[in-house]
């Protein structure tokens, strides 16, 4: 429909509107013809008449929506009906046969089938072999000669049936009488739809013409041809007719070519002036399209035929052409001058079948919406620059029915080079609506479109996320004819760039608030060079926390959500802290913390996800890191990143953490011990750096308090680290490079002068002291006692497990060690000496002993503790394992004399 | 009758393309059609219009019902006049607030006209056949949370 409205001129682009006025009212007029017939058929029966209602509507939120109803089908029941046409009139002679073209339409809306029957229609001369039979191509002849008198034939919903009737003039019948023929159709689908027409034949002794129409074709598109037209005449009556005058005048939208009259009498050319012909025996005219033949005489038995040829003009709508012609003639020769009445040829119907053709463009500079066309030209692209992945674009083209019948178009769209994943929506010329099948076949389409009808769809192409690209990205866009599919035209729909989402990570401040690149503006994959923010923690607390305020800055055109992670990795390919750290996120969901005062509110939510942020918008992110006590000191690089799990945006920002240094040693324990007058203790001590640095010196003291009176105390370290003072352990005065955390263990060895007397108590202070005023002191205190029971433990090699330790390449009892000749098997002889070397007896003693590891207790040797078991020289044996056991042997010894001593011993074996 | 030859089904299922923002409606839209029949005495009576003849009324009833929390605005209601049928004029309500179209790109208030040059040159304005709408549109503004609205239009199908 061309702008049929008021207000749409207003909705139009002056481009538009300049077409439709060229285009004229003419096809405004035949357009709106076709439609109105189209729009008045009854639906064909079984057809739906489907219905679906549909709102838009501007939500809470501010984005438009659409909501669609339930669909309702209501399926068209039958109803049958049909007229024929025409009643018949002609000449006939006594004798002759008379031939009547009829046509059957099927008015209902579903295939119906008719019984046709004809009969006399017993008037006063009856006819004989009254017969039906085809006549498809309207030629006003029989197709073939099957009778179908009484049959059933069987029209499509819509179509319709030609045939003629025929019967034959009794040879008895005079001059002057009439006879008729009656066809009677009849629907099968329901009887009660009848419909009936009479034919009436006038007997004539005179000439009696007839005349029949054809063309060449009966169907072609607009414009065609020339077809020719033949107008053939037959005299089958008993006189000479006279001044046969045939007239055709041609229906609009068929037009005569000039010059191209022939009779086949003359042979010659006519011409169509008004003129004397080079033929004699004919007239012959042409004025505009009503052509004129009068041929002078007709003989009986003779027959000719006149004819011309006709061009179909351009512009039509798909339509029938229904043309006929009339004549007269003057039936009885050399009689009295009078003439028949006009009579009419059968109708030749010419179809002007639709010619489908179809244009579908980008819009050029015409663009209803804006951008939809970058490139402002017609050129069969539709460009749009630039869009950003995960994003919507819509492209406008223009379908324009440039065939000459209504047509609907399907179209189709097919990704040449968009992303995988994109999503195309095609949507109706509002913008809005999904664009529908309005034709059952399945593929969307325009809907009926007149022609020079101009539909603009629009095609929505949603972009899937991460899908970045530099390369042109095509749909290719088919707009095909549902009257000629091979009829289509495509239209490619690209966009030259999809760019990537991007986000920005600042500290401090938002890109909004200012961000510049000393807060971590712009986009770094690995975070920037130098740390933009360093906080310093002192790990003196049990936790520790260093609090960066950050901003996440969607700097995309689409919102969007950021996964946080720290890492010390700056590409993020492991996500490493240092041990012990760790790092918790807290993001401002509310917007009403703002970090401006450097506190985290209340508010804030605990997580790894920013959760939605619009376009251009942000939101704080507090990253608290926890640092354990006593961290070493240092400065740390830490990195964090915001990375949308759906575009792939990312940044990462470089920070870092300053550990301060924590200085502190401490000494442990603090002991005493009792010493005999001119001997000696050792006192175990561990020294330990307490801060996160190494301190690099730390010198030792110790003074003993009865310096004076010829006390003297020895710091060692365990050199060898076997945890027990050894002649191995060097005498220092300071420890050097003592890490963080590390301890070293110290021996103050105290002497005590031989005249000590009993009780007298010394206190040796041993001073670590590592500069900068980090010290520690531990004191051991010392006690001189005189009683005083001292353990002596020996150990000999018993080969042969006999109890002695004489044999060939035993080893006798000794205190050192024995290196060599223990093999597994051989026994190992213990002796235990208890002795009393104070000046009072000592009671209640009690020695015990256990069988080192690697042996087991032996009885079953040859001789003595071998095979006796162990021995104590005072008191009894009170505990000792079984043969081949492990665990303690106990020596009850009692009260020891002053200067006496006990002897114990047992015999083990090594393990073998 | 005359048609047009060849013949295409006139009806097709109407394929609704469903995308993401749909799924978050608020504003539910039911259709209800009913065939309209008027018994001896004149009483009309709604019967379901799973079937009908051609001549038969059918009654479009579409109810719209805000089921959201929040009130929405620019609704604008858009009710089909499918091919095959004739929208009968005095039957639409509600008739303010109407615009109506018939291709479903143009749309102008209802009732709707159009400009027809004579053959002598002057412009006459006539109103536009029923048999052409083919689309109405109401706007019914804003919907309240809660709120429903109904429009309704009865059409002939066409003999």
């Amino acid at each position: 429909m061309t702008n049929p409205l008021h207000t749409s001129a207003t909705r139009r682009r002056a481009g538009a509107n300049s077409l439709f006025a060229l285009l004229g009212s003419a096809v405004a007029g035949l357009a709106l013809l076709f439609s109105m017939q189209a729009g008045a058929a009854a639906p064909e029966a079984g057809s739906i008449i489907g219905n679906q209602a549909s709102a838009t509507y501007v939500d809470a939120g501010g984005v438009t929506r659409t909501a669609t109803s339930n669909r309702v089908d209501t399926i068209v029941d039958s109803v049958y009906g049909l007229t024929l046409t025409a009643d018949g009139t002609k000449y006939a002679a006594p004798g002759a046969q008379v031939t009547f073209p009829h046509t059957l339409t099927n008015t209902g809306n579903t295939e119906d089938s008719y019984t046709l029957s004809a009969a006399d229609g017993g008037s006063a001369v009856t006819l004989t072999n009254v017969k039906i039979y085809e006549d498809l191509n309207g030629d006003g002849t029989p197709d073939n000669f099957v009778n179908l008198n009484g049959t059933n034939v069987t029209v499509a919903y819509g179509g319709n049936y030609k045939f003629v009737i025929v019967g034959t003039v009794p040879g008895t019948a005079t001059g002057g009488s009439s006879g008729s023929l009656t066809i009677d159709a009849t629907s099968v689908g329901d009887g009660a739809q009848t419909a009936s027409n009479t034919d009436t034949i006038h007997v004539s002794d005179d000439a009696v013409i007839g005349v029949v129409k054809s063309m060449s074709a009966t169907s072609g598109e607009s414009p065609s041809g020339p077809y020719t037209v033949t107008l053939a005449y037959t005299n089958t009556g008993n006189n000479t007719a006279t001044d046969l005058s045939i007239t055709d005048s041609l229906p609009a939208g068929m037009s005569y070519v000039a010059s191209t009259g022939v009779w086949s009498v003359g042979g010659a050319t006519l011409t169509d002036a008004s003129d004397v012909e080079a033929a004699t025996g004919i007239t012959y005219t042409s004025s505009g399209n009503v052509i004129v033949a009068v041929i002078a005489s007709v003989a009986p038995g003779d027959s000719g035929t006149v004819s011309f040829q006709v061009t179909i003009d351009g512009g039509l709508a798909p339509q029938t052409l229904d043309n006929k012609g009339v004549f007269t003639f003057d039936p009885d020769g050399a009689g009295p001058t009078g003439t028949t009445p006009n009579t009419d040829t059968n109708i030749v119907t010419f179809t002007v079948i639709p010619t489908a053709a179809v244009t579908i463009s980008d819009t050029g500079a015409t663009d209803t919406l804006a951008d939809s066309d970058t490139d402002l030209t017609l050129n069969d692209i539709s460009l749009i620059a630039s869009a950003q992945e995960g994003s919507t674009v819509i492209f406008q083209n223009v379908v324009t029915n440039t065939g000459s019948g209504t047509d609907t178009f399907n179209i189709t769209v097919a990704n040449t080079s968009f992303p995988a994943g994109t999503t195309f929506v095609l949507l109706k010329s509002d913008g809005v609506t999904p664009l529908a099948d309005t034709d059952g076949d399945n593929v969307l389409d325009t809907g009926p479109l007149a022609a020079s009808g101009v539909y603009n769809i629009f095609v929505k192409a949603i972009l899937p996320p991460d899908s970045a690209t530099a390369v042109p990205s095509d749909a290719t866009v088919t707009a095909t004819s549902s009257n000629t599919p091979g009829v289509s035209d495509t239209v490619v729909d690209r966009i030259t760039e999809i760019t990537a989402s991007t986000v920005d990570l600042t500290n401090n401040v938002s890109l909004a608030g200012g961000a510049v690149a000393t807060d971590g503006s712009g986009v770094q994959a690995t975070g920037e060079a130098l740390a933009i923010t360093t906080l310093s923690v002192t790990p003196s607390n049990a936790t520790n926390t260093a609090t960066f305020v950050l901003f996440v800055n969607n700097t995309s055109s689409l919102g969007d959500s950021y996964e946080l992670k720290a890492s010390t990795d700056n590409t993020f390919g492991t996500i490493t802290l240092p041990t012990g750290w760790s790092v918790k996120f807290y993001v401002d969901a509310d917007g009403t913390d703002g970090g401006a005062d450097g506190v985290m509110d209340a508010g804030v939510t605990q997580s790894t996800s920013t959760g939605a942020i619009l376009s251009s918008a942000n939101k704080l992110v507090w990253a608290v890191v926890s640092i354990p006590q006593n961290f070493s000191a240092g400065t740390y690089d830490i990195y964090f990143r915001a990375q949308s799990p759906s575009t792939g945006a990312t940044d990462v920002k470089h920070d870092a953490v300053t550990v301060e240094t924590i200085r502190a040693i401490s000494l442990a324990p603090s002991n005493s011990g009792q010493v005999y007058p001119g001997g000696s203790v050792v006192y175990q001590h561990t020294l330990k750096n307490a801060g996160n640095a190494t301190e690099t010196t730390i010198n030792l003291s110790s003074t003993d308090s009865k310096l004076a009176d010829g006390w003297s105390s020895v710091i060692y370290e365990d050199t060898d680290g076997s945890g027990d003072l050894s002649a191995s352990d060097l005498v220092i005065s300071s420890v050097s490079n003592l890490g963080a955390g590390v301890s070293k263990t110290l021996f103050v060895k105290v002497f005590a002068p031989a005249g000590a007397l009993e009780g007298v108590v010394d206190t040796t202070t041993l001073d670590a002291d590592a500069g900068g005023g980090i010290t520690a002191t531990v004191n051991d205190t010392t006690t001189v006692i005189v009683g005083d029971l001292t353990l002596t433990k020996k150990q000999g090699l018993d080969l042969n497990c006999d109890g002695d330790t004489a044999d060939a390449g035993e080893i006798a009892f000794r205190t050192t060690q024995i290196s060599s000749g223990a093999v597994p098997g051989s026994c190992l002889l213990y002796q235990i000496t208890a002795a009393n070397s104070g000046i009072d007896p000592i009671t209640t003693v009690v020695v015990n002993d256990a069988t080192p590891s690697f042996t087991t207790y032996e009885l079953s040797g040859s001789a003595g503790t071998c095979s006796g078991g162990a021995t104590t020289s005072v008191g009894t044996i009170t505990a000792s394992p079984a043969d081949g056991g492990v665990g303690t042997i106990t020596a009850t010894v009692g009260t020891l004399a002053a200067g006496s001593s006990a002897v114990i011993e047992f015999c083990v074996q090594i393990d073998q | 009758m005359s048609l047009a030859t060849p013949y295409r089904p006139l009806f097709g299922l109407l394929f609704v393309l469903i995308f993401s923002a749909a799924a978050q409606a608020e504003v539910s839209a039911s259709l209800v059609a009913n065939k309209v029949e008027t018994d001896p005495q004149g009483q009309e009576r709604l019967l379901p219009a799973e079937r009908a003849t051609p001549g038969d009324l059918i009654e479009y009833v579409v109810l719209y019902h805000n089921q959201g929390e929040e009130t929405v605005r620019d609704l604008r209601a858009d009710l089909p006049i499918p091919a095959g049928v004739e929208l009968q004029l005095d039957s639409i309500e509600p008739k303010r607030r109407l615009e109506a179209s018939v291709d479903g790109q143009a749309y102008a208030p209802f009732p709707l006209k159009r400009t027809h040059t004579l053959p002598d040159g002057r412009v006459e304005e006539q109103m536009v056949p029923a048999s052409e709408y083919r689309h109405l549109r109401w706007t019914l503004f804003s919907l309240q949370a809660g709120e429903q609205k109904r429009v309704k239009a009865r059409v002939k199908v066409s003999e």
